[in-house]
């Protein structure tokens, strides 16, 4: 009789402790199964963020890079222009000089040449001069007088000996005129 | 004395229930973990941006590149034509440069 009360209460007290352990465990799975529910949001909401924040970024360094990118060319740019610029002064400087230089050359050339007489001058397409005297000098002809005739006759450099033409610097390509157009094709391109 | 069957199915059941619950636990520090990761690199962004001048300087950024881009097309398309005439001119004047030489001389002469 005493067993049988002693194993019923055992049964009993054994039967209490699972049912209070059951309610004990349900209470703190369920707490963990809200904490992690919540922790679960928290995570979604902090990867958004993340995705927004990277997305930002990546907009503002492009951005950035794009402007720095165009600063440092335009620091190239600045510079190419600048060395540009001291290549067209010098250039100036240089054909200047040469073209004031040979402009002194040639006007002496031909001022010492005026009087000077050729007994026999060919000339092409033209005949021959007689004791031709220079006589007066421009950029494109010679003007000579000669004993063939009265007036005084200009002969182009197309007529002229080749070495008339190189020695007194006559026509379109002589020295002087190709410097004085490369320095109006400088000075134009100064003014652009 | 046989173990009454309530009894295994009680501690069958606590042991059921401790695998949950580490399971549970387990997955909360993973969570826990990643979380802080993402955190962490959001401070991480957000200085960057800050850095930066933050997302309002992204507007006078944008304007400034425009203005750079109107500033550097002139010069771009200045700069390669000048070239290529100031060469042509520099050849030129090396091949008069003989020519004028000669006639120097001759005149010294």
């Amino acid at each position: 009789m005493s067993d049988f009360r002693f194993s019923s209460f055992l049964k009993a007290l054994l039967l209490l402790a699972c049912v209070l352990g059951g309610c004990e465990y349900v209470s703190k799975l369920d707490k963990l199964n809200a904490e992690l529910a919540e922790l679960k949001t928290h995570a979604g909401a902090a990867r958004e963020l993340v995705e927004q924040r990277r997305q930002e970024w990546n907009e503002l360094k492009t951005a950035k890079d794009k402007l720095d990118k165009l600063v440092e060319h335009e620091a190239e740019l600045i510079k190419q222009r600048d060395l540009l610029d001291t290549k067209e002064r010098k250039l100036t400087v240089e054909i200047k000089y040469l073209a004031d230089s040979m402009a002194a050359v040639v006007e002496k050339t031909r001022l010492s040449a005026i009087g000077t007489v050729i007994p026999e001058l060919k000339l092409s397409g033209r005949p021959t001069l007689h004791n031709a005297k220079l006589f007066k000098f421009s950029d494109e002809s010679i003007s000579f007088l000669h004993s063939d005739g009265v007036a005084n006759l200009k002969a182009t450099p197309d007529e002229l000996p080749p070495e008339f033409v190189q020695r007194y610097d006559l026509g379109t390509k002589s020295v002087s005129q190709r410097l004085r157009k490369l320095l109006k094709e400088l000075s134009a391109n100064i003014t652009n | 004395m046989k173990p009454p069957l309530f009894l295994c199915l009680a501690l069958c059941l606590l042991g059921t229930s401790c695998e949950r619950h580490k399971e549970l636990q387990l997955e909360i520090t993973a969570l826990e973990a990643t979380v802080k990761q993402d955190e962490t690199a959001i401070q991480q962004y957000e200085k960057d941006i800050a850095a930066l001048g933050g997302m309002e300087a992204l507007k006078r950024i944008v304007e400034q590149t425009q203005i750079k881009q109107d500033q550097l097309r002139p010069l771009e398309f200045v700069n390669a034509p000048r070239e290529r005439k100031l060469s042509a001119i520099e050849t030129e004047l090396n091949g008069l440069r003989p020519a004028a030489d000669a006639l120097k001389a001759a005149q010294t002469k």
